[in-house]
This record gives C-alpha cells, sequence and structure tokens, in this order.
C-alpha cells in the first residue's frame, strides 16, 4: 500500500506555496514556440479525414530566417506502447543525416490525413481492455530547415533524430525550434468535440478579440510589483463531456478535465495555467488569472490554448496594447 | 531486564590425583639411573622411599568433553615413570577414558614434579601409578546490573545467589555493572539483586554444569517515600517489566534505547526516524522518510510492530511515524541476515516492540510541539490484575500548513492532518503466562482544490485527495511451560486503505489482512533450542487504478500524456510461511544458528524455500569482549498485487531474490564504548522489472562501523559510517546503473549530554553524499496536451548531486516537582540552515537547470508533562 504520490503531492504543494525557483515562465513567448495543434476531431472513428491545424508563434527578437512548420508526411501509426518515441527509428530511416530533408516535408499550419480503417484492429499496443487505435504526426517548428541527425550511441529512445539548421548548416538552439506530436485516438463509439472557448473576460467583462485589451503600461521596476487585472477563459459548461473512460475509485463516471494555459508576448500572467472544469467538481469557483500589465509601451498578444483531457483543443488570440 | 545466556565455561581444573600406587623403584646401578626397573617382588620395601608430590600444575576438565556436553565424573589412572630427580620423563594411561581426559591427564601428569624415590637414602629412579579425577566443571553466572531507561550501569549493587546445595554467595558489581560468580551447585539457584536508591529484583535460573549463564538485569529507580504514590522520584521511572533476551539470531541486530530515541536531535524524538541514524540506512528523498537499507528499495524493508507487519511507517510527509515513542519499549533494527522468522522480504526488518502498561498506579503524559499533540493514560484497573494502557496523537499540519497553501492560492477542502491512536489491554495470567489484546492505527487525510496545477502536468490540478488508514486487531498470549518450552502466539486482524486520487489518476485499495504467528521454543539438550513457527496471512483485497502503467525501463515516462490503463480486482491473498531455526551452542562463546524458511504465494502459486545460516564466534571471554559474527541466507520477495494484475502489471511472475552475506566483528574498547564493524555483500535477482518478468538483477555492498558510547547517567552518542555502493541491471545486455538510492558515503555523529540542574544539549551532524538524479534536457512538445517532455539521461539516475550535510540541536529543560515533571524542548533541525541539494528543476523547456532545494533551518518547540 505503500504510495509515493502522497510525499509527492506534498512535495508538489510546498515546492508551489513555497515559491519555485525564478525560471522565466513557460507562458512568456520569447522564442520559437508551438503552442497547440487542433485536430477536427479529437477522438476519431477509423477511416476519419483528420485535418490539424497548428498554432506557432516566433517570439524571437531577431529573426534572421523565418520560422517554418515542417510536417513529417507519413503519420505514425500504432507505435510500440503507444510511445512516441518508438515512433523514431521508423520516421528517420527514410533519411541521411546530413541532408536538407525541407523538400520532402509539408509546410504550412495545417496537415491532412486519413486514419486507416484497421486503425483500432491492428492496434498492438493495448492496455487493458479498451479498444483504440492512435495515430502519431510529427512536426518540427524550424526557423531554418530541417535535418535528421546521428544519434550518439548510449542515447535513450528518445533522443530526437532531428535537428534545425540555419542557412550556413549550423545547428540551431532550442530557442530557434520546437519539434512536435500530435495524438489523434481512434475509437469505434467514442467521440470527442473541441471544447468551445467563448471569449476571454478581462475584469469579469467579455474582450473583443478583434480590438483587444488596452491598459497602461507599468511603470514599477519589478513586474511582479505591477497592479493585476483578473484574466479569465469563457467555456460553456457543455463543453464538459462525459469521459467514459475515467471513473474514480468508488465506480462514478467522471466528466473531462479541462483547462487553459496562457501565453503572452508581454506583461505576465501569474499562473501559466488556470484549471477551469474538475472531473469530480465540474465547474470551478474560481477560474481567473492575474494579468501583470507591460512595463514597456507597445502592442503585445495574449493566447488562451483550452484543452480537454482527452485531446480536444481550442484556442483565442487577443491583442495587448499597452499605453 | 534480564538477558540470559548460556555459553560453557572453562572449568577450572578440578585435581583428583592421588598417589595410590606401589612404588616400583629401578635398581640402584652405578651405569644408568634410567635402567629398567625391577619387579616389586625384588625390592626391599625397608630400605626404599616412595616418591613425595612436590608441585601440582593442576588439570583442566577437557574441552572435548565439554564441547559434547559430557558432565560427570572421571578417572584417569597413569603410570608415571620418574628419574633420579623426580621429574616425570613418561605418562602412561592405564585406563583410557577418551573425550579428552586421557591426553589430559597425560599432559598434566608430565608436569608434576615429585621429590624423588630413595633407595638406602639415595635418589632413585621409580615408577608409580597416579590417578586424575576429574570433576565437571560448575556453573558460572555473569552478568551486568543497569539502570532502567538509561541504561548505564550500577556500581556497588549487590548480586545474591542460593545455589542448589543451598549455599548463600555474593558479589558485588564493579564501575561497568559487572560482576561474577563461580562454584555454583548445578541445578535452580535464586538470583536477587539489591543497590542504592533502586527497587530490588530477583530471578530464577537453572545452572548446568560447565556452562557460563548471563544475566543482564535492569533496576528500577526506587520511588521515594511517598504515602500519596505515583510520585517521581529524580530521575524518570520506565517501568519496563523484567524479561528473557537471548542473543541475537541474526549477525547484526541494532537496538535503540527509548530513551536514546527520545533525545536524538533532528528527530523531533520520533521512534522510526531515528532509524535513519543507523549505519546502513540512507537518507532518504525529503518528506518520504523511507527506509532505505543496505542499498535496498524503501518497499524491501519490512515494518512489524510485535511480529505484526504494518502496511505504513510514516505519517503525512514523514514528520512522524505511525507508532509514538511514548508506547515504545524498543525497537530491533535487522539491516541484513535477519532470522528465517522473518520473510518476504528482501531489505531489512524493523520489529517495533510495543511496552506493557505501567503498574504502579495511574500515569499519563500530555506533549505538545509544532508537528503533533499526544496523549497517554496507562496504568492497573483496580485490583483485577489487568492493566491498560490508551494513547493518541494528532497533527497539527491544518493549523499551519493551511493558511500557507490558501496564500498560494491552493484551495482546501480537508485540511492536512493525521491521528493515530493505541489501546491496550494485557494481564499476567500466571507467572508464566501472559496475554496481551492490541488495538492500533493510523489514519492521514488531505483533500485540496489546485486550481493552479502546473504546466508541466496540468492534470496535477483540481480535486486532489489523499486518504492512507489502518488499523490492527492484535492478541498475543505468551506461555513458558517450563524452563526449556515456550510458546508465543500472536493473531491479528485489521483493514489497510488507500485512496489516492487525481482527477484523471487515481489508486484505490482496501485490505482484510487476518494474520497470525506462532513460534514454539523447545531446548533440546544443553546448548540446542529449537524454534519452530509459522506465520499466515489471509488478505482480501480490493484494488482500484487508473494510471498509466510504469513503462519499461530505459523508456521515457511520458507523465500526463501517457495513456492511463484502468483496473479493478478484487481477490484473496493466502500466504501462508513455515520455519524452523536452531540455536546450537557447541562450546563455550560459540553460536550457530541454522534456519530454513518456506513461504507460499497463492497469486503467484509458488513455494520459495530459503535457507539461512548465522554465527557468531566469541574470541575472548568477559570484558573486553570480541566477537566475530557471519551469516549467509536466502531471501524472497514476492510482487505486489500492482505488479501482478493482469492489466496493469504482468503474469507469470515470480519472487525477487537476494542473497544476503556479512561478516563482522564487535568490540569493547571500554565498559561503556564498544566498536562494531560490518562488510556485507547483497546479490539480487528475478527482480520484478516493468514490462520485463523477473529480469533484473544487481548487488549492493559495503562496509559500515558504529563507534558507540552506551548510554550512562550523562552521556550517549555514536559515530556511524558507512560505505557502500549499490547497482542494478534492470534487462539484459541494458548498461549496469547505479541504483536509485545509492549513497556511497554516509556519515552520522550523535552527542547528547546532561549538563546538570536538568538541562540537557544535544547535536547531531550528518554528512551524506547527494541523491542521485536524471539529467533531463530538451525534447519533444505535445502539443496536443500543451506539456513539454524531456529527453532523459540514459541510463537514469546518472547524475550525482553534491554533498549533504546538515547539523541539528536539541536543548531539554526538565522541571520536576513531587508529584509531576514538565519538560520543555527546542529541536533545530538544520541549524545553519544549508539547504541540501535534493533533485534538479527546470525552466518550461528544459534548457536550464537549477537544484531544489530542502528546507532551511527548522525549529520546533515542544512542552511535555507527565506525572
Amino acid at each position: 500500500m505503500r504510495n509515493v504520490l502522497v510525499p509527492a503531492m506534498l512535495a508538489a504543494l510546498l515546492t508551489t506555496a513555497c515559491g519555485g525557483v525564478d525560471f522565466e515562465p513557460g507562458s512568456h513567448v520569447t522564442s520559437v514556440r508551438v503552442l497547440g495543434t487542433r485536430a477536427n476531431q479529437p477522438y476519431a472513428q477509423p477511416g476519419t479525414e483528420i485535418d490539424l491545424e497548428a498554432l506557432a508563434i516566433d517570439g524571437r527578437r531577431d529573426q534572421p530566417e523565418p520560422m517554418t512548420l515542417y510536417w513529417f508526411p507519413t503519420p505514425c501509426i500504432d507505435p510500440e506502447n503507444d510511445g512516441h518515441f518508438g515512433c523514431y527509428p521508423a520516421l528517420a530511416q527514410p533519411f541521411t543525416p546530413g541532408v536538407d530533408l525541407s523538400p520532402q516535408l509539408t509546410t504550412g499550419d495545417r496537415f491532412a490525413f486519413q486514419l486507416p480503417p484497421d486503425i483500432i484492429a491492428n492496434h498492438h499496443g493495448q492496455r487493458g481492455d479498451l479498444e483504440y487505435g492512435l495515430a502519431v504526426v510529427f512536426m518540427m517548428a524550424c526557423a531554418g530547415h530541417v535535418e535528421s541527425l546521428a544519434i550518439p550511441a548510449g542515447s535513450g529512445p528518445d533522443a530526437i533524430p532531428f535537428g534545425c539548421f540555419d542557412a550556413q548548416r549550423r545547428r540551431l538552439s532550442p530557442d530557434s525550434y520546437v519539434f512536435t506530436y500530435s495524438s489523434v485516438f481512434a475509437f469505434a463509439d467514442r467521440p470527442n468535440q473541441n471544447p468551445v472557448l467563448d471569449g476571454v473576460t478581462w475584469r469579469g467583462a467579455p474582450v473583443d478579440p478583434v480590438l483587444g485589451i488596452t491598459l497602461p503600461h507599468c511603470t514599477h521596476a519589478v513586474i511582479d510589483d505591477c497592479p493585476t487585472t483578473a484574466l479569465d477563459s469563457l467555456v460553456p459548461a457543455s463543453s464538459q463531456e462525459v469521459n467514459p473512460g475515467n471513473r474514480d475509485a468508488d465506480g462514478n463516471v467522471l466528466k473531462e478535465q479541462i483547462w487553459a494555459d496562457y501565453y503572452v508576448t508581454g506583461g505576465k500572467v501569474k499562473n501559466d495555467v488556470s484549471a477551469l472544469y474538475d472531473p469530480r467538481v465540474g465547474k470551478l469557483s474560481s477560474t481567473a488569472n492575474d494579468f501583470y500589465a507591460p512595463q514597456t509601451a507597445g502592442d503585445y498578444l495574449l493566447w488562451s490554448v483550452v484543452r480537454d483531457d482527452r485531446g480536444g483543443t481550442a484556442w483565442l488570440e487577443i491583442p495587448i496594447h499597452a499605453q | 531486564m534480564l538477558i540470559r545466556t548460556a555459553r560453557r565455561h572453562p572449568t577450572s581444573a578440578v585435581l583428583g590425583a592421588a598417589l595410590i600406587g606401589a612404588v616400583s623403584l629401578s635398581p640402584r646401578t652405578a651405569s644408568a639411573d634410567d635402567a629398567p626397573a625391577p619387579s616389586p617382588s625384588a625390592t626391599d620395601p625397608a630400605r626404599i622411599q616412595p616418591p613425595v608430590l612436590k608441585f601440582d600444575p593442576g588439570v583442566t576438565y577437557p574441552e572435548q568433553a565439554l564441547s559434547t556436553h559430557l558432565f560427570e565424573t572421571r578417572v584417569v589412572t597413569l603410570i608415571l615413570e620418574l628419574d633420579r630427580t623426580g621429574a616425570v620423563t613418561n605418562a602412561e594411561v592405564e585406563t583410557p577414558q577418551g573425550n579428552g581426559f586421557d591426553e589430559a591427564a597425560a599432559s598434566a601428569a608430565r608436569k608434576l614434579v615429585f621429590e624423588p624415590a630413595q633407595r638406602d637414602g639415595h635418589a632413585t629412579a621409580a615408577r608409580i601409578k597416579f590417578s586424575y579425577t576429574f570433576q565437571p566443571p560448575s556453573p558460572r553466572l555473569v552478568g551486568r546490573v543497569m539502570r532502567q531507561g538509561s541504561d548505564s550501569p550500577i556500581s556497588g549493587a549487590t548480586v545474591s545467589v542460593r545455589d542448589a546445595a543451598g549455599i548463600e554467595h555474593s558479589a558485588l558489581t564493579d564501575t561497568a555493572g559487572a560482576w561474577s560468580m563461580g562454584g555454583l551447585a548445578p541445578g535452580p539457584a535464586h538470583v536477587s539483586i539489591s543497590a542504592d536508591r533502586h527497587m530490588p529484583l530477583a530471578s530464577d535460573e537453572t545452572l548446568n554444569p560447565g556452562e557460563e549463564t548471563q544475566l543482564l538485569l535492569r533496576l528500577a529507580p526506587e520511588l521515594p517515600p511517598n504515602p500519596t504514590a505515583a510520585v517521581r522520584p529524580s530521575e524518570p521511572i520506565e517501568e519496563v517489566t523484567v524479561h528473557g533476551e537471548k542473543p541475537p539470531r541474526e549477525v547484526i541486530k541494532r537496538t535503540m534505547s527509548k530513551e536514546e530515541i527520545g533525545q536524538i536531535p533532528g528527530t523531533n524524538g520520533d521512534a522510526l526516524t531515528s532509524l535513519q541514524n543507523m549505519p546502513g540506512v540512507a537518507r532518504p528523498p525529503p518528506f518520504r522518510g523511507a527506509l532505505i537499507v543496505r542499498g535496498s528499495a524503501p518497499e524491501d524493508t519490512h515494518v512489524f510492530v510485535d511480529g505484526t507487519n504494518i502496511p505504513l511507517v510514516y505519517h503525512f510527509g514523514a514528520f512522524s511515524s505511525v507508532v509514538p515513542t511514548e508506547v515504545l519499549e524498543k525497537i530491533d533494527f535487522y539491516p541484513g541476515n535477519f532470522s528465517a522468522q522473518y520473510g518476504r522480504g528482501m531489505g531489512g526488518v524493523v520489529d517495533v516492540g510495543i511496552r506493557s502498561p505501567k503498574r504502579d498506579g495511574l500515569h499519563a503524559m500530555g506533549q505538545a510541539d509544532l508537528i503533533d499533540t499526544r496523549l497517554l493514560v496507562e496504568g492497573p484497573i483496580g485490583k483485577t490484575g489487568w492493566n491498560f494502557l490508551l494513547a493518541g496523537r494528532r497533527s497539527w499540519f491544518d493549523v499551519w500548513l493551511t493558511p500557507l497553501l490558501k496564500g498560494s492560492g491552493i484551495g482546501i477542502t480537508t485540511a492536512p492532518r493525521y491521528y493515530d491512536y493505541q489501546a491496550m489491554l494485557q494481564k499476567d495470567l500466571s507467572a508464566r503466562q501472559s496475554f496481551r489484546l492490541l488495538f492500533f492505527g493510523s489514519n492521514d487525510d488531505l483533500a485540496i482544490l489546485n486550481q493552479s496545477p502546473s504546466a508541466s502536468d496540468p492534470s496535477f490540478g483540481g480535486a486532489l485527495s489523499a486518504h492512507t488508514a489502518f488499523w490492527r486487531l492484535q492478541a498475543r498470549y505468551e506461555n513458558k511451560f517450563t524452563d526449556t518450552t515456550a510458546l508465543r502466539a500472536t493473531v491479528a486482524y485489521g483493514v489497510d486503505a488507500l485512496k489516492v486520487g487525481l482527477p484523471v489518476r487515481f489508486q484505490s485499495t482496501t485490505e482484510h489482512p487476518l494474520s497470525n504467528r506462532l513460534e514454539l521454543s523447545q531446548k533440546l539438550g544443553t546448548g540446542i533450542t529449537a524454534n519452530f513457527g509459522a506465520d499466515f496471512t489471509m488478505e482480501s483485497y480490493d484494488l482500484r487504478v487508473r494510471r498509466a502503467p510504469p513503462r519499461r525501463p530505459g523508456q521515457p515516462d511520458l507523465g500526463t500524456t501517457d495513456t492511463p490503463v484502468e483496473s479493478s480486482s478484487s481477490g484473496t491473498l493466502v500466504l501462508p510461511g513455515v520455519y524452523t531455526e536452531w540455536e546450537i551452542v557447541p562450546r563455550s562463546g560459540t553460536r550457530i544458528v541454522p534456519g530454513l524458511r518456506g513461504d507460499y504465494d497463492s497469486v503467484i502459486k509458488r513455494w520459495d524455500f530459503a535457507p539461512r545460516l548465522n554465527v557468531r564466534q566469541d574470541l575472548t571471554r568477559g570484558f573486553p569482549r570480541t566477537t566475530l559474527k557471519g551469516g549467509v541466507g536466502l531471501y524472497y520477495q514476492p510482487p505486489t498485487p500492482l505488479q501482478t494484475d493482469a492489466r496493469y502489471g504482468q503474469t507469470r511472475l515470480r519472487s525477487n531474490r537476494s542473497v544476503h552475506y556479512d561478516v563482522g566483528v564487535d568490540q569493547d574498547l571500554t565498559p561503556q564504548v564498544d566498536l562494531s564493524v560490518d562488510a556485507f555483500y547483497k546479490q539480487f535477482d528475478k527482480l520484478v522489472v516493468p514490462g520485463g518478468g523477473n529480469s533484473g538483477t544487481g548487488h549492493a555492498y559495503g562496509v559500515e562501523c558504529m563507534l558507540r558510547y552506551k548510554s550512562d547517567e550523562r552521556f550517549f552518542g555514536w559515530i556511524s559510517y558507512t560505505l557502500s555502493r549499490s547497482v542494478r541491471q534492470d534487462l539484459p545486455g541494458d548498461p549496469l546503473r547505479l541504483f536509485q538510492y545509492d549513497q556511497t558515503h554516509l556519515l552520522t555523529m550523535i552527542a547528547s549530554y546532561k549538563l546538570g540542574r536538568n538541562w540537557q544539549l544535544g547535536g547531531r551532524f550528518r554528512l551524506a553524499s547527494g541523491p542521485l538524479a536524471t539529467p533531463s534536457s530538451y525534447g519533444a512538445f505535445d502539443a496536443t496536451s500543451g506539456t513539454q517532455l524531456t529527453v532523459d539521461g540514459y541510463p537514469a539516475f546518472g547524475q550525482r548531486l553534491p554533498l549533504f550535510h546538515q547539523l541539528d540541536v536539541r536543548v531539554d529543560k526538565t522541571w520536576k516537582f513531587p508529584a509531576w515533571s514538565l519538560t520543555w524542548y527546542l529541536d533545530v533541525q538544520n541549524a545553519y540552515s544549508n539547504r541540501a541539494k535534493e533533485d534538479l528543476s527546470y525552466n518550461y523547456n528544459y534548457t536550464s537547470s537549477t537544484y531544489t532545494q530542502g528546507l532551511p533551518i527548522l525549529p520546533s518547540l515542544g512542552l511535555r508533562a507527565e506525572f
């Protein structure tokens, strides 16, 4: 009965409560970032045509080469034990290290593919008696071009076999690329819709996504001393679907978990993530986040990316005008 | 307390020699004095003077006879040839007795010196008959008299022994509390001890010829003459009933007294936390309090309360263990090579002894500090012969942690808190029988509403709850039928419950273990005791789990993004075990303990048989004692229900296996100081590996040293150092990697000193190799869940974090009043606020890292009242 979850919870809570290390928050976009991908059907039936859309941002101050989204054209079906890294050997096999792969990859912020009709029948990584299939799509947001890498001996199976290189064939740092994967599950009879993001509220009032938010910039030297404004994401209760695969310890079927990830190019959000709906509790009573005004006047962007725990995603981009 | 051992004594020589034969004098010749002697008939008695015994160094009862337990009077007759000087030139046995008697007699006879025989007034050679009568050596009693509680020696105590012949013997204890007595008649003996300002104590022993019996008796301080009774004397009264304790069956057994446990700085007086100061026990990760023993995983070490296994060692956050120090009698800790009476574990064993209630009136204790509050009441129930004990403890976390968490935006639905409880009824049914009923348990609860989860694990948000609880109702019956036969039976029933719930991941288990343990000890003869035992556990369980199963070693943990598996199962585990263990004392100072244990597991449907052998050999007798010890044994540990779950785990598993080797030496340096050095090697195989069946192998080895100053009236302390290494290989072909909990160096220094005026000051300094961490770097981004993943270093746990060092200080002050006492204490952990490097923490995409630091200085103030 010994369990490590309790001490892990306590350690995490005390770390949270006592404050963590002062790293730049992940919500602050200052590099090439992929904030999310959205499938037209997060849970789809076999044989369905899937459209994937990516939300990627180039937050670099200097951009010697533009960011491009490179999709690997062949989705990986049924990776070993559902681990995306199980696809790496097959994904890298057609390519020769040191060669620019960009011509062989699909570019753009969208990618379409069809789930194989037999994706469930041929699924080997089944866990428990749940019948499903899994397709994994790989994409690299890269401010340069993509090359295959020779993986050093002794590396773990999750070592990424691709890198992002500039025109001089120098390998770029993580500021200039993101290697992503998106998972699409196939179920015969378990649909899932993307959550609906009706909008963002500012001090409790809805924000026009075109006009955005206008506010005075903060004059304090330390951003944590700046005044804060309540920011929230409007997700209707109907977005929280029943999750037949999630029953609690007492056997009750629960609903989805929904949360919002926030990203900004200026200013700061207090929490990178806000929980919106809990599988047991339902809509949480206090979901607002605090926004700290930028310390410099200018135009910035804020994104709310809402996700459920079954692959559903929605997002909204809001301009911020700091005067 | 009485420690009773039987050790054969080096018998003192009993000279039964007598000049009994006729003297044959050699003819006086001019040519040679050693000419063959004429026949006696040819001599002239009127002119012959027989030789006269001048020097006799004595003879020793032969070791060979002792080792075969031959305790009989034997006569050996010899023919001695003497030269003109009276020296023995030849000794020939006339009536052989075997068993070493003949050799002993002949050897002793060659050292005899005679006044030479005379013929006509002149010295001459002679042949004579000479007999030795060997009497079996008398029993010998040795022992020490100690003060209860502090375990310090009492000098000047009077030890009186009335032996089977009705003869009174007496001795005084020396400064080390030691005494010895020989020349006792075999048979029953009555031993009584008296000392100033202490309660007298008596014990009945059976003394066997040629055996040395060791007694360790602890005297309680005398109650002051106060008609109101229940009055505290000048020092705490520790009610500890006299009981016997043989030398351990194990190679190594470490025992801490209750007083030491309560005063070790940095542990807040907690019982099981104090074990982390023993050699071989690694420093655990923060908030875990795990017992990491000799390179084994925490779950490999089992904790028993008077022989009944408990599922939980520590409360929430490991601030305190589930059994409070106040109800303890002692903690026995076996880091390896433990007795065959314990099974199903590959690490160490901790056996917590709960003390019996006090019988000299009603007593109570109350204590409060920043961690918890505890109460205890005990005493006799009228004149029924029954005694009771009630104790309970509740934490204060909800008072100081709740505002802290709320301030950080975390909603509290159930404030974190724990409590535990103990209730006991005990009665001595007769001088040889006792019965005890013990009910104890523990309950921890926490529920929070985390609305700001981490970006690296968004599922760690929302409604989180953790509930862990267990209780046991234990009945124990002891009967010492005769001096050679004893029975101890324990039956326990209880419930273990765990419910840990994250919104999308949870584990819920409920178990109902019914266990019993029976041991029969039978002394088969001098030097041989056979122990036969059986334990049986039947455990019905309900298991519900929804988590991603652990991945095969080398595969990264995908955390939130991994596909969870839900499993629900119920069943009954049947776990019978049988063992036999023999304690053989073939000769003085030698102790051989072979054992064999068999365990059955109804899930894997297999019996595991584990032979074990432990040996101790005293190289010296009395003080300073030097003891060599060694052991080898096989240890099995069955897979857990989660590991054998059809959906979550694997099928066709077998038990994990380990072979323990240990060699060591115990050396008395002074009456108060001893040194213990042990080298150990543990070989692991058939380890259960996720996705790999029983493919895991590994080994752990090291050296443990402990220099200990035994508690006296003012001081106790020790220095322990462990040098060790523990490695594992998960799958064939995988690299050998450091085990997650490996710690190369581990140094602990503890000292506690009573300053006078009831002030006590103590310190603890620890130095340990840093924990191991798996370095992570920038990996793939899961765009579906928005989670940044890592590329983990391979193999795992390849980075050693910086050295850990910490000083803890404790100050106690006690005010004593006629009927009660009040103690104030300050326990300061991490006195110079060196924040330990516990782990690595990273920025959002794992491109920069820093150390996760432990707690800074942490003072804890407490108040304790007793009457």
